[in-house]
Parts: C-alpha cells; structure tokens; sequence
C-alpha cells in the first residue's frame, strides 16, 4: 500500500513537472510560431469571400465553392504552423516532442478554428444579405459538414509538415505541406467523378457519404499526425525487450591488443 | 599550391596556369543544365507529372464514351494534363529560386564568382527542359487524339499554347521567388492558378478567360495573339527577375518589348477583336 501511494505520488509529482514545463514553453513556443503565415492564410480567405460577395448574396441555394476555397487558402497559410527554427536546438532538451507540438497545435489550431468561424459568419452574412424578407425561411449553411471538410483539410495539411519536417528537417515542413495540399485538392479535383468528396449542396444524395469519408480522411491525418510527432528517439516497449544494449561486445572490441604497435 | 601567394589571398588556379574562364554564356548554360535536371528530378515537378498522366489516362479514358469530346469543342480535352504540370512547375521553379534563402545559403553564393544574375539567368533558362518534360508527354496523347478524331492540322497547331503555358509558369515562379522570397506566397498563387485554370474548364468562353494563360484551344479566334500575348508575359516574368540583381538598358528594353507584346496580344486576342464578330468567333 505504501508503495503504490508512492507511486502515485510520483506520477502526479511528475504531471505537475509536465505541466510547468508546458506553462514555461508558452511564451518561447509563441515566438517561435509563423503567425504572419497563418494570418496571411486567414486574410486571403477572407479577400475569397469578399471577391465572392455577388455570387454568395444573389440568392438561392448558397454556393459551397467560396468557403472550400477560404479553406483550402486558410490551411494553406496553417501549413507553416509546425514548423520551428529552434527545433533541431530544443531536440535534446527534457520536453518531447510530442509536447512540445501538442503545445503549438493549442496555440494555433484555435486561431485557425477563430477564422474559420468568422469566414463561415461573413458568408452567412453575406447570403443573408441577398434574400428579400419573403416568408419562405432561406436556406442556412450547412456548418457541421463544412467543419468537417475544413479539418480534414487541416489535418491532411498538418499530417504533410510533420512528415516532412521528419524527413526535411525542422522549419522545413510547411514547404512541402503546402504542396501536398495542393496535390490532394487536384486529385480529389481529379478523381471526383469516381470518389466524390464535394457535393454542390447539403440537399445532394451524396453529401452524407462524402462527408463520412471526410471523417475517414481526418481520422487517418490525424493517426500520421500523431505517429509523427513521436520522438524520434523514443524506443518502443515491444523493442525495449528484445533490445540489450551491446556493452559486451564493444568491450571486447576495445580491448583487444593494438594492432601493429598502434594503440 | 601558389606559395608565392602572400597569407590570406585566395588566387584561382586557373589564373595561376593561366587558362581563360569559361565565358558567362557558357556557364549559365552548363548551370542552366544542372537547374533543368534538378527540376525534372524534383517531388513536386514529379508529382505535377504524375497528376499529368492521371489526367491523361482520365482523358482517354472519358473519350470513348464522349463525356469531355464535343463536336463544339474537338480540341478541348487536349489541355488536360497541361494544367498540373504547369501549376507544379510553377511551385517547383519557386522553391529552386527560393533556396539560397530558405537555407540560408545567400552569403555562400555571394562569395561564388558567377554573379546572382547569371544565376538567376541559369534558372530562368532551366524552363526550357520542364517545356521539354510538357511536349514529351502531350505529343502521343494528342496524336492519339488527332488521329482518333480526325482533328484538321491547322487545330493541332492551336495546342503549340500549352507547352508555352507551362513555359510562362516556370519564368513566372522564378520571378515570385526572386523578388519576394517568402514560404507562403508561391503555394497560395498556385492554388489561384488552379481555380482560374479549373475555372476556365467550366466556363470557356468567359471574356475575362481570354486573359488567363489558358484558353480553350476552339475558342481561339487566333492562336497566333494568343501566343504573343504569352511570349509577352514570359518575357515580362524573366525581366522582372533578372532586374532585382541590377537594372540595366537591355532589361529595360525587354520589359518595354514584353509589355508591349502583352498589350498587342490581350487586345488583338479578344474575340471582338475577331473579323467575323464576338459571337461566331468564339463559338465557331
């Protein structure tokens, strides 16, 4: 009993370590994040919708197009969100990775929630606008299935920079996840006609498939995404076993006789 | 090894056995061989290939049934694989132009003897191998077409836009990333390209889709126009970046010719500009 009181004690003492370090980060991960990006992304997306003003308010069944492209430009801009100049510097410190890009997510997705929410209020706004005071209630957005195709978007954009920041190097991963955006847009562009993932209107027969599968392609960003923000050093426990560190053999290596006089 | 050479002074040695250095000309070329490599070597040049074939396997695909092919518009199809191709050309040739930058290396080049223009001069020319990778893929699909559908001649020579379109694009993501060498731009002006190119699929005979670097080959009044109007722009592109390094006479000269060409092309393009009249020449 004692030593499981022990053990607890420790492992809360411990959280409480995790928790101030995570506290102490705050400041210095907030430094570190490209906000400039990522606000230029929330800013474009707004511009999109502006631009569309005449399309949106012309009444109707409100056009889906302007809000898929404010998020693809919205992701476009979060796609810098993890990369971090200092990475390579911190690697070694006592904070994980994963903490470490738990940290910025929390800084940063809300952000990117923030000014999805506004592109959706502006839109609505901008729909509202164009429908006379008639008494047939006018058709609203379909927000839960925009959401979805707007994380999907996220996670798939997050998902590319942590596997190129994996492969590349840290403050490298945003350039490449910006094109992986661009490529998976084209191809869900392409492969449309066989895989339909955007539907005109939430009245469609498909919109409820094609969202399901949105939710698959979150789900499967989301695992890469995860899986790659694992420190790269950590070992897992099914290789701990079977691991035993070669002490052995190295010292039989280092003490053999020099060879040909040489030490 | 000059030991002649007092402590701290750098002496090349072609100087010291006294060969000529290669002529900047010739540099650029063999550097401009280098950049075309890497360029078709690049993931996302390979990924706008890969988007490229999809698209013309979903073309031929789609043939058969005539879900695309219209007696209206024979030649349209034909623009498919272009569109990928050039708007990851585009990303590709910024990310190169980028790359001093990005990894810090400006002050390494800086000390290197060829100067920043003839290095930029080389990427520009780099084009020329992804216009190559573009003819390369579109010469069977279009033959295959041509054949198929019994396009006239005089139609195929319509298609000469789009291995210029992918052209224009490369000098295009050059220029954006020499004269404003940031992450995000080139990414955000590609995914633009994409919906004007998506855009101009959707609706072909817009006015305003006269201006976008690809037109729908049947609704060219004149391909020829439309041709000058993209050797105006490319020009206008590799000016630009050649200028950020120093401006001179001859640049100065060029981006007058480019914007002219451009000028002459947009106009003269448009299908008011036509002898038979707006209508009957769009549509024709």
């Amino acid at each position: 009993m004692t030593t499981m009181n022990e053990g607890m004690a420790m492992t809360s003492g411990a959280r409480g370590v995790r928790s101030k370090q995570a506290l102490l980060l705050v400041r210095p991960t907030i430094r570190t994040i490209r906000w400039a990006a990522l606000l230029g992304g929330a800013a474009a997306a707004q511009l999109v919708l502006w631009a569309a003003k005449g399309e949106l308010s012309k009444g109707g069944p409100i056009p889906l197009l302007p809000m898929r492209l404010a998020a693809v430009l919205l992701c476009l801009g979060a796609a810098f969100v993890l990369d971090d100049d200092a990475g390579a510097t911190v690697e070694a410190a006592v904070a994980s990775l994963m903490l470490r890009r738990g940290l910025r997510l929390a800084l940063t997705v809300p952000v990117v929630g923030i000014a999805w929410g506004a592109a959706l209020w502006a839109a609505s706004r901008l729909a509202a606008s164009g429908r006379g005071t008639g008494s047939v209630a006018p058709p609203s957005l379909p927000v839960a299935g925009l959401a979805i195709e707007a994380a999907a978007l996220l996670g798939v954009t997050l998902a590319a920079g942590a596997v190129a920041t994996r492969s590349l190097g840290h403050g490298k991963g945003g350039v490449a996840a910006g094109p992986t955006l661009l490529a998976f847009v084209m191809a869900v562009l392409s492969l449309g006609r066989y895989w339909p993932l955007f539907p005109a209107a939430s009245s469609e027969p498909g919109w409820a498939a094609a969202h399901a599968r949105w939710a698959l392609i979150l789900v499967a960003a989301t695992i890469v995404l995860a899986a790659f923000s694992l420190d790269p050093a950590r070992r897992w426990s099914i290789l701990r076993r079977r691991w035993r560190p070669q002490t052995h053999g190295r010292l039989v290596r280092a003490s053999r006789a020099p060879v040909a006089g040489k030490p | 090894m000059n030991v002649a050479a007092p402590l701290g002074t750098a002496v090349a040695p072609d100087a010291v056995v006294g060969v000529r250095a290669p002529r900047t000309g010739r540099v650029i070329l063999s550097l401009a061989r280098v950049e075309g490599r890497r360029l078709l070597r690049h993931p996302v040049f390979l990924v706008g290939i890969a988007f490229s074939v999809m698209e013309v396997l979903v073309g031929w695909s789609d043939l058969p049934s005539g879900t695309h092919h219209s007696v209206v518009e024979p030649l349209w199809p034909a623009g498919f694989p272009i569109g990928p191709l050039a708007v990851f050309g585009f990303v590709a040739a910024n990310l190169a132009a980028t790359r001093d930058r990005l990894d810090g290396t400006e002050e390494l080049f800086g000390s290197a003897p060829l100067s920043p223009r003839a290095r930029t001069a080389a990427l520009l020319a780099s084009a020329a191998w992804a216009v190559a990778a573009g003819v390369v893929m579109l010469v069977p699909f279009v033959g295959g077409f041509a054949i198929a559908y019994e396009v006239s001649l005089p139609d195929v020579v319509k298609l000469s836009e789009e291995p210029l379109v992918v052209a224009v694009s490369i000098l295009a993501g050059v220029a954006l990333g020499r004269l404003l060498p940031t992450r995000v731009v080139a990414p955000v002006v590609a995914f633009v390209a994409l919906v004007s190119i998506v855009g101009a699929y959707a609706q072909p005979v817009q006015p305003w889709g006269f201006l976008a670097l690809w037109v729908i080959p049947d609704s060219l009044p004149s391909v020829g126009w439309h041709i000058l109007y993209l050797v105006g722009l490319g020009t206008c592109a590799a000016t630009l970046a050649l200028l950020r390094d120093g401006i001179r006479r001859s640049l100065v000269a060029a981006a007058v010719i480019g914007v002219a060409a451009v000028a002459v092309g947009a106009i003269l393009q448009l299908p008011a500009s036509c002898a038979g009249g707006a209508t009957p020449c769009v549509f024709r």
